[in-house]
């Protein structure tokens, strides 16, 4: 018979997949549905090794805690409440889980502290429709003491380098700038990102990213640099403050980190609420969803930012000052600026 | 290999397979039509750690003719093929949407072993190109296909007479041997990726080690009224093992269609 067919031959049986690529096989059982929760968080979980440190956080300890919990006769609600308690001992606002009947979120990252925000306080700054303009999810005036205002309660929008201008525009001669990202939960990085380019020239490094590389605690690649380009229209150059509170975070507590890279830029109120990880998804057999941080973001020294950006200036807004209808963190803000540009 | 490269190497190959058909002793082109019907098993450990599984389509369309060189022993064969598949996760409330096409083609060199069977060894290399989209996701909706990949084959042809009609049967099998592909790293967001322009060995080397997959046929061809009409079988077993990430598409298909003989 001709050799050339049967090399060919040989060479394909020698080829041919000898084991399928396969999943794990996860049950719809009570079982493996905790099984599977607990390897994808220990499988793409990206802050294993920062709060091993920062609080003891044992994954395996927590293994051996919540499996004994589980039972196959227990209820859809019982094993949600298992597994959610399971979550939280990441102390994560980032990891949930969700099904049809409910989503648990970890809450005590702004829960155990004062709100320093309020709406109705706010609308006496800002005024109603026709006192304030609108654009890519921002709104902004003028204040007292000729200071731009800026209100960026989500970065869920797009925001475009034509509205950033548009805004410039309006508030160019004004003697500072306040940015205000309190009860911001966050939103898209590259809004952030576009949002931080008014506060730069020329493309800027402002912080570090990372991925993992292997299901192992500490596989992740090397940090690459976050560079922050400028808005390609008028851009801001004198002083700003930007505010803050305990529920700035996820893509505001980026936008903060990026901004203090910035020598102009002064942090006044509380501080952040964090969540530096960028979230992926999954799902367990029993069609829960599941989110967790899967990409770390560090500011411009290298240091996590997870549980928090520190104010420059620490600022409550005291109890009285809520019954007074004054904005005690935006009054500060609104002062520092004045007195710096005098 | 960056993308200019790749599309120089695809146009390199299509001028010689071209160029080899451009003096035929034989102008006949074999065209085949074929459309495909099945079921899909997909797992992309990028998306999800479960299994999901659903119905799939495609169509294809396949090219031979007998080279220019090769004294008559040689044919050149160029197949485009698209699918497209829907499924859904065990609980039925999360679907992956997935598609890729595929472009290939090559050589094959032909034994008349016996009066009826004919065997034909050769190689393909083409380019393949798809993704799949889940609609549970947030910052890792999607997973995105390139590749490119030179792969062997073998196929087996034998005719035959039914109710006095000219018939025939092909049995073919091929696998990749080594080739180039995208994928992200295991945790990599395609926001790093494209945004921040962070690449981390994205494209990686391919060999049956890492990419264990092969795609079977069996064929049969039958004269009706003046059509031949081709129908049959096919699994088409995509597996990767890339960057740490796993994927596989297990897709079984009934194919109908028809084929030509055109002469240009």
């Amino acid at each position: 018979m001709h050799r050339f067919p049967l090399i060919i031959v040989t060479i394909m049986l020698v080829l041919l997949p000898t084991a399928c690529i396969s999943s794990d096989g996860f049950d719809d059982t009570r079982r493996d549905n905790f099984e599977a929760l607990w390897h994808v968080i220990d499988r793409h979980y990206c802050f294993f090794e920062y709060k091993e440190q920062a609080y003891g956080l044992d994954w395996d300890e927590v293994y051996r805690r919540y499996s004994p919990q589980v039972d196959e006769k227990m209820s859809d609600d019982a094993l949600f409440q298992v597994l959610s308690r399971m979550t939280y001992e990441l102390r994560d606002g980032h990891v949930n889980l969700a099904w049809a009947g409910n989503t648990a979120y970890f809450t005590q990252w702004y829960d155990a502290f004062p709100e320093n925000f309020s709406d109705s306080i706010l609308r006496s700054y800002l005024g109603c429709n026709e006192d304030y303009r609108s654009t890519a999810g921002l709104k902004y005036r003028v204040l007292k003491g000729n200071i731009g205002y800026v209100r960026c309660p989500s970065f869920a929008n797009g925001i475009g380098d034509g509205n950033l201008h548009e805004m410039m525009q309006y508030l160019a001669s004004c003697d500072g700038l306040v940015i205000d990202v309190r009860n911001n939960g966050g939103g898209m990085l590259t809004s952030a990102q576009a949002l931080a380019g008014i506060l730069v020239n020329e493309p800027t490094v402002m912080g570090y990213m990372m991925h993992k590389t292997g299901p192992g605690h500490n596989d992740f690649s090397s940090p690459q640099p976050i560079r922050i380009s400028p808005a390609t229209g008028l851009r801001w150059q004198k002083r700003v403050a930007v505010l803050t509170n305990r529920r700035t975070y996820s893509a505001a507590n980026a936008f903060v980190m990026f901004a203090k890279a910035s020598e102009n830029v002064t942090v006044i109120g509380d501080r952040t609420g964090g969540g530096s990880g960028m979230p992926f998804s999954s799902e367990l057999p029993r069609g829960w969803s599941v989110r967790f941080s899967a990409c770390p973001m560090t500011d411009i020294s290298g240091k996590h930012t997870e549980f928090g950006i520190e104010p420059d200036i620490h600022v409550d807004i005291s109890s009285d000052d809520y019954q007074r209808s004054i904005d005690t963190i935006l009054e500060t803000a609104l002062e520092f600026l004045e007195g710096e540009t005098e | 290999m960056s993308i200019p490269h790749l599309t120089i190497l695809v146009c390199l190959l299509s001028f010689l397979w071209g160029g080899s058909t451009a003096y035929a002793q034989s102008r006949e082109v074999e065209r085949t039509w074929t459309f495909r019907i099945g079921d899909n098993a997909l797992y992309d450990a990028y998306l999800s750690p479960l299994d999901y599984h659903g119905p799939s389509t495609g169509f294809c369309m396949e090219n031979e003719r007998q080279a220019r060189w090769g004294k008559g022993q040689v044919t050149s064969f160029a197949r485009f093929d698209v699918q497209g598949t829907w499924a859904e996760n065990q609980a039925r409330n999360a679907d992956f949407y997935d598609g890729n096409v595929d472009f290939h083609l090559g050589w094959h060199y032909n034994w008349q072993v016996s009066p009826r069977w004919r065997l034909r060894a050769g190689g393909l290399a083409g380019l393949s190109a798809g993704g799949t989209y889940s609609t549970r996701n947030g910052n890792n909706p999607a997973q995105g296909r390139a590749a490119f990949d030179v792969r062997a084959s073998l196929m087996a042809d034998c005719g035959f007479h039914l109710f006095g009609k000219g018939c025939s049967a092909r049995f073919s099998a091929e696998a990749p041997l080594a080739g180039l592909m995208f994928s992200p790293q295991y945790g990599q967001s395609y926001y790093e990726i494209f945004s921040l322009r962070h690449y981390d060995g994205n494209v990686r080397f391919t060999y049956p080690g890492n990419v264990p997959s092969v795609r079977l046929g069996a064929r049969l061809r039958f004269p009706v009224r003046k059509a031949m009409v081709v129908a049959g079988y096919e699994a088409d077993i995509r597996q990767s093992r890339v960057n740490r990430l796993d994927r596989h598409a297990w897709n079984h298909s009934f194919i109908i269609g028809f084929t030509r003989q055109l002469s240009f």
